[in-house]
């Protein structure tokens, strides 16, 4: 019954080879013509100014992790609740006391975040050494 | 049949003094001070042995009053070694050997450690010492009582470890060290040989299960190969012979036969109780055990048993010529030691197990006297040990005197009195009637050591007799002639002196200003020297103690009851003793005993009646020819020691070339292939995660690459 | 519509021990919310608590009726309880010193023990389940704190690059674990491993490609995590810059998880080894060889110790090859056996060298260790068991553990293997003792920092560890009868009805 996936194993196949054919070969066969302009990152005439990759506060990332975890606690819950409502009393009564427990670790979670400042957008306060754990003298050392 | 449980109380009390001495003694000493605490420590040293004693006198009155069938039993503690079929248990074997052996380790072990709180007292590694000594008996236990060869060697190995760390305890001087390597490296000759010998035993019984019809997974146990040892080596006679050698190699190392004798001597290195208990009385007899334990696996053997008889003879006769060449009284004791455990070789080797077995308990008890009143003398004499520095001490010392002399007679064999008569009778009657023929070609071995012992009693009888008339006798007090200097004190004993920069109670080392601290807490309460204002004088009663039950045990009762009654005998082997007359009569062989041991006292009376003879003075010059070459141990010790050195150098040399240019030449290469192996490692470990997922990625494509592989070989996609 | 929905029957007490080491770890996480500054002794007190209590409740379920719980998720075997009981012992053993070594090297975040405790949690349900969404929760759960914890040295650039080189490359592996589990649930619709013995048996459905596809992308997620060739580059790196007890913590309890669900996917793919077999044949040999010779020209201490752990998963490995070989014939003791030591030898010597940090300053090159011995003695003399163990020398019970893995690899006919071992253990001989010799080296010239007096705590690990290992090789043969209760995994029982008959050596009757 191998053949049920076969189809898409050709198809995963063929994108691939279509896919590395594409681009080996234009870099094979395509002239190649090297020019100080053309290796600079633009063309248009503005001398660069600075690193492309530019650094920004690692703020973001803890947010955007953040927000990714509370994102998949409601996909969670969507799905438990689809079935919650067309289920028997009893497992209405046991399904809700296992969410419950699990919210509850969610919001011991969020209760923590907040606590130690993680989205505290103020970066005097949020970034101070002590706070990271880095006393001044070791800093100054 | 009912065990006996309380065994494990007898090893087990000196395994906690051990691990009390060892983990709390250091801090005990420290808390309440040098005083007190070493004499806690003490108390809490020489308790578990005394009463694992009583324990084992409980044991063996119970064991004696049993059936003569019933008296082995074998108490099990856990599973120690499970593999293949083969299990060895931690097991003790509770019978007449073993508890004999027993009563001696912790009987005369008790009595030493009470003797060695009091010579130890001012030493301040007070409780490394009872540390090691406690270890040291519960070591010697489970070599006697161990229930299978595996465990008796765990026992040796344990109780050649205390021997060496016993004999270099004083380690700060070089020569104690080197005296305890010695003894450990020439100990390593014998345990190759017992080692050997265990692999050949298991072999054997491995090989012939089957046929033997042995399905206890316990085939290394004494009470499952025993019975069938005389079956099993009647089918392999030479490697009856074999496996007899190789396990008596063992017992020559650790009991010091020629020519694995030689460690001894340099073993009075360590303190003099240590000498008593381990290199005279229990250690050292551990080979006599084993041959006994053994005994099937000799008898099966002629030429085995004639070697062990031709050994004995040799090493008794070269360790009493010997003794007469020292100056020191530590030496001659050692000489004497081995020239004793010579007898008891002889007695294994003309069958008469038993008697050897004998003359291991008396001489536990006068060798172990002579050697602790050799330490009350040293003692009294400010660590000076040579026996030209003393003299007339017999008024100063009475009741060293006294209890010395008892264990003196014993030594020398007069008769009936005193014990040593019974057991050199046990051996040399049956030696010279040739109870077991012993033949080696023409030559009938077993007799000649039997005569051979005669001389050697009369040898004996003479260099004792000089030992005691030097010490005790003639009216020069020569003492007062030594010099107080602390130079001459020091290069006498070099051992002894306490405000060297050691280890501290825990045995590490300290930097200087810990050091002058120890010191200021250390400084003795008084550091006794001789001069004109100290003269010796008696021992303490800790110390004198000892003595004198060890002299009640060296008289002739114990030896008359033990002999004459075949009491010894019958609780050993089981069978009656009956008065065999073989050609020689027992009225012949007490007159010699009368003979030699007399004559020889007569002898050396006569020659040191007045003062230390010119012919071994301080002049080494004036020395005769022989007794310069007996000071020097007729060079044995030169021949295997640095002989073996220098040929080792020889075979090294040869060995070495080998060594450099063809092993090293591979040991290189695959050095530099390893080498250059791990550095080409160490490239693909670039550091870079792109690098590791890719070889990540390769593992996975080779992995799954191989997978489908295998399934399309194996039928296709199914 | 009312649609009656399954409640699972709930046996708490398999919950038990996980549930409380979790609870423990949010405990400890209030504790820090709240806690005065400069003191972890509340949330080390409650943490170790919290252990003790699972530690019992782990215990107290030792003889009973093995088998599923919890709707087939958990499973409660003799395996599973001594490998969670091995865990929650590494985890309080770790604690036991971490905290004057946090101190020393200026960490001060305490969220280390919770991590360390839910890492512990998701270990123990890795190694008590069979369904394979069960394991890779562990796993995640484990690994995941995992990384955080390697990175918790935010001033130490090793520190920063080792949490994100094993956060990527366990992603990876990760990646791969999924997709065999999505090949083995494809076919068959279950997560139970059981699915795989399900196809095997059958190989007329056309499955049989699909299953050893779906088995050799598991077991490439799990030699991931056991550090096995060619899926070990991240351990040595990992361990070098994490802090050194963090590693002790990874070193002995994600390789303990990682083996044991190892075990339980070879068992449960028992039925395939004819053709993934050889493969870790090669794997098994690779990784003995790789980790001992890379280990040989190491210049760091826990990079040494880090190869080591390698090479250690290598033998572990041989013994889980000869047990799914011949079940009926060798149990899984021994590698059980093998665990326990190494997770002993493991954590006493990365205690030793956590001595290395002191004053926010670590030094973990071999000269770095010069004259630890005159500071450390006890330390150090227990570091000397730890090695002999290590190395294998006979009064220790890394001997044993060695010994018993032989015999194994001899007695189903992985005679290879067997000889691999003790090659590759005689040239480990070399690095082990360049360890001990460089803290007896008295010449401290050549070191940059300044080693630590060892606490109270440490001296503790140390003499446990040293303690055990002296013990359990001295009771070899009571440890693995303990061990062995009844350690077949589910899908054995024919075995174990023979196992029973066999009553010679020691595959005694249990």
């Amino acid at each position: 019954m191998l053949g049920d996936f076969m189809p898409i194993l050709i198809l995963m196949a063929v994108a691939g080879v279509i896919c590395g054919a594409m681009v080996t070969l234009s870099w094979v066969l395509g002239p190649k013509k090297v020019t100080p302009y053309k290796q600079s990152p633009y063309e248009c005439g503005v001398e660069p100014q600075g690193d492309a990759r530019e650094r920004f506060p690692i703020k973001f990332y803890l947010v955007a992790i953040l927000f990714v975890l509370f994102d998949i606690e409601v996909v969670f819950l969507w799905s438990w609740l689809t079935v919650f409502k067309t289920g028997s009393l009893e497992f209405q009564v046991f399904s809700g006391a296992a969410v419950a427990v699990y919210m509850l670790l969610w919001i011991i979670g969020d209760a923590y975040v907040i606590k130690i400042g993680a989205i505290d957008w103020d970066e005097a306060t949020s970034l101070a050494p002590e706070k990271l754990g880095l006393s001044p003298d070791a800093e100054a050392a | 049949m009912s065990g006996f449980p309380s065994i494990w109380l007898v090893f087990f009390l000196p395994l906690a003094g051990f691990l009390v001495q060892s983990l709390l003694g250091g801090s005990v000493v420290r808390f309440l001070g040098p005083k007190f605490g070493r004499t806690v420590m003490g108390a809490l040293a020489v308790l578990p042995v005394a009463a694992a004693f009583l324990v084992a006198v409980d044991i063996t009155v119970q064991l004696a009053g049993r059936p003569v069938g019933e008296r082995a039993v074998v108490e099990t503690l856990f599973p120690w070694i499970q593999l293949f079929g083969l299990n060895v248990p931690f097991e003790f074997r509770v019978d007449t050997l073993s508890m004999t052996m027993t009563l001696i380790i912790t009987g005369i072990g008790a009595l030493i450690h009470l003797y060695a709180t009091s010579y130890m007292a001012e030493d301040r590694d007070f409780p490394r010492f009872f540390t090691y000594l406690n270890l040291f008996i519960a070591a010697m236990l489970v070599l006697v009582l161990g229930n299978n060869l595996v465990l008796t060697f765990v026992g040796w190995e344990g109780v050649g470890l205390c021997s060496y760390l016993l004999i270099g305890f004083w380690y700060k001087d070089v020569a104690n060290s080197k005296a305890a390597n010695k003894a450990f490296i020439v100990n390593r000759i014998g345990d190759w040989g017992f080692t050997l010998g265990l692999f050949g035993v298991a072999t054997l019984v491995a090989a012939n299960r089957d046929l033997l019809g042995v399905t206890d997974p316990r085939w290394l146990s004494f009470d499952v190969i025993l019975p069938k040892a005389t079956e099993l080596l009647a089918l392999y006679p030479g490697a009856a012979t074999a496996i007899a050698l190789l396990l008596f190699i063992g017992a020559m190392g650790k009991s010091a036969q020629y020519p694995l004798a030689i460690w001894l001597p340099d073993a009075m290195a360590g303190p003099t109780p240590v000498s008593a208990l381990i290199h005279a009385a229990t250690m050292v007899t551990s080979g006599v055990y084993l041959l006994n334990r053994m005994s099937d696996w000799f008898l099966a053997s002629p030429v085995a048993m004639a070697i062990v008889a031709g050994v004995g003879a040799l090493t008794a006769l070269v360790g009493a010529a010997t003794a007469f060449g020292q100056t020191d009284i530590k030496k001659v004791l050692a000489f004497s030691t081995v020239s004793q455990l010579g007898y008891m070789f002889i007695a294994c080797g003309v069958g008469a197990f038993y008697a050897g077995l004998f003359h291991v308990i008396t001489h536990a008890f006068f060798k172990a006297l002579l050697f602790l009143g050799s330490g009350a003398v040293i003692h009294a004499m400010a660590h000076n040990q040579d026996m030209r520095n003393y003299g007339s001490l017999a008024k100063r010392l009475p009741i060293t005197y006294l209890t010395m002399g008892i264990g003196w007679a014993a030594i020398a064999g007069i008769p009936f009195l005193f014990a040593g008569f019974w057991s050199k009778e046990a051996i040399l009657g049956p030696a010279v009637n040739l109870e077991k023929a012993v033949m080696l070609g023409p030559l009938t071995v077993g007799q000649w050591a039997g005569w051979l012992g005669f001389v050697v009693a009369a040898m004996t009888a003479c260099y004792m007799t000089r030992m005691m008339a030097l010490t005790f006798g003639t009216s020069e007090e020569r003492w007062r002639a030594i010099e107080p200097d602390h130079g001459h004190h020091h290069h006498v004993h070099p051992h002894h002196h306490h405000h060297d920069h050691g280890p501290d109670p825990n045995g590490f080392f300290m930097n200087d200003d810990e050091a002058t601290l120890h010191e200021a807490q250390q400084a003795e309460p008084e550091h006794h020297v001789l001069d004109r204002n100290h003269e010796p004088h008696e021992v303490p009663v800790l110390m004198w103690l000892p003595l004198v039950v060890l002299a009640v045990f060296s008289l002739g009762w114990l030896g008359a009851w033990l002999y004459e009654g075949g009491v010894l005998k019958t609780w050993l082997t089981g069978m009656p003793y009956k008065s065999k007359h073989g050609p020689v009569s027992h009225e012949i062989l007490i007159g010699l005993s009368f003979l030699t041991s007399l004559g020889g006292i007569a002898l050396g009376l006569w020659m040191y009646r007045k003062r230390l003879p010119e012919s071994e003075g301080w002049d080494l010059k004036k020395w005769s020819p022989l007794r310069l070459a007996a000071s020097r141990q007729f060079a044995i010790d030169e021949v295997l020691g640095e002989g073996s050195v220098k040929a080792g150098g020889v075979i090294g040399s040869i060995s070495w070339a080998f060594d450099r240019y063809v092993v090293d030449g591979i040991a290189h290469l695959l050095a530099i292939v390893s080498g250059g192996f791990g550095h080409a490692l160490k490239w693909v470990q670039g550091g870079y995660v792109r690098g590791y997922a890719l070889l990540m990625q390769i593992g996975v494509v080779a992995l799954i690459g191989y997978l489908i592989y295998a399934v399309s070989m194996a039928g296709g996609a199914r | 519509m009312i649609r009656e929905q399954p409640i699972p029957t709930i046996d708490w007490l398999t919950l038990a021990p996980m549930t409380t080491v979790v609870v423990a770890g949010l405990v400890a996480l209030f504790i820090e919310m709240f806690r005065p500054k400069q003191s972890n002794g509340p949330i080390v007190t409650v943490s170790v608590v919290g252990l003790a209590l699972a530690g019992a409740l782990t215990l107290a379920q030792f003889g009973m009726e093995p088998g599923p719980t919890f709707a087939g998720m958990m499973v409660r075997d003799q395996v599973g309880l001594v490998l969670q009981l091995l865990l929650i012992g590494v985890c309080l053993l770790t604690f036991l010193f971490s905290d004057p070594y946090l101190r020393e090297k200026k960490i001060a975040f305490a969220e280390f023990y919770q991590l360390a405790l839910w890492s512990t949690a998701g270990g123990m349900i890795m190694v008590s389940t069979t369904n394979m969404l069960m394991l890779f929760l562990g796993l995640e759960v484990l690994s995941i704190a995992l990384y955080c914890m390697a990175g918790m040295d935010r001033k130490q650039a090793k520190s920063q690059e080792s949490a994100i080189k094993y956060f990527l490359l366990g992603a990876f592996a990760s990646a791969f674990l999924l997709m065999g589990i999505a090949y083995i649930y494809g076919p068959t619709g279950s997560l139970d491993l059981g699915g795989i013995a399900m196809i095997a048996a059958m190989p007329e459905s056309g499955y049989l490609t699909m299953a050893v596809f779906g088995v050799g992308m598991l077991l490439v997620g799990l030699m991931f995590k056991a550090a096995l060739v060619p899926f070990h580059q991240w351990a040595p790196d990992v361990y070098q810059g994490a802090p050194t007890n963090v590693t002790a913590f990874m070193a002995a309890a994600s390789k303990v998880a990682a083996i044991g669900a190892l075990a339980r996917v070879l068992s449960a793919s028992g039925a395939l080894q004819e053709f993934w077999l050889p493969a870790l044949f090669w794997v098994a040999i690779a990784t003995m060889v790789v980790g001992n010779f890379a280990a040989l020209v190491q210049k760091d201490v826990k990079r040494t110790l880090g190869y080591s752990s390698i090479a250690n998963a290598g033998y572990v490995l041989v013994a889980l090859l000869a047990h799914v070989k011949k079940p009926d014939q060798v149990p899984l003791t021994t590698a059980l056996f093998f665990l326990v030591v190494y997770c002993l030898m493991t954590v006493g010597s990365f205690a030793v060298v956590s001595l290395a940090a002191k004053g926010g300053e670590e030094g973990t090159r071999f000269q770095d260790l010069h004259g630890l011995w005159k500071r450390a003695p006890f330390a150090v003399g227990c570091l000397i068991v730890f090695v002999a163990s290590l190395i294998g020398i006979p009064p220790t019970a890394g001997f044993f553990a060695k010994l018993f893995i032989f015999q194994d690899a001899l007695s189903t006919g992985l005679v290879p293997l067997a000889i691999v071992l003790a090659v590759t253990s005689a040239v480990s001989v070399y690095y082990y003792l360049g360890i001990i010799q460089a803290t007896f080296v008295s010449d401290e010239g050549a070191r940059k920092t300044v080693s630590a007096n060892p606490s109270f705590g440490l001296n503790l690990v140390c003499l446990f560890c040293a303690l055990a290992v002296l013990v359990v090789s001295l009771a070899a043969a009571p440890v693995s009868q303990w061990l062995r209760g009844s350690t077949q995994l589910p899908g054995e029982a024919q075995a174990r009805s023979e196992l029973q008959l066999d009553s010679g050596g020691r595959v005694g009757a249990r």
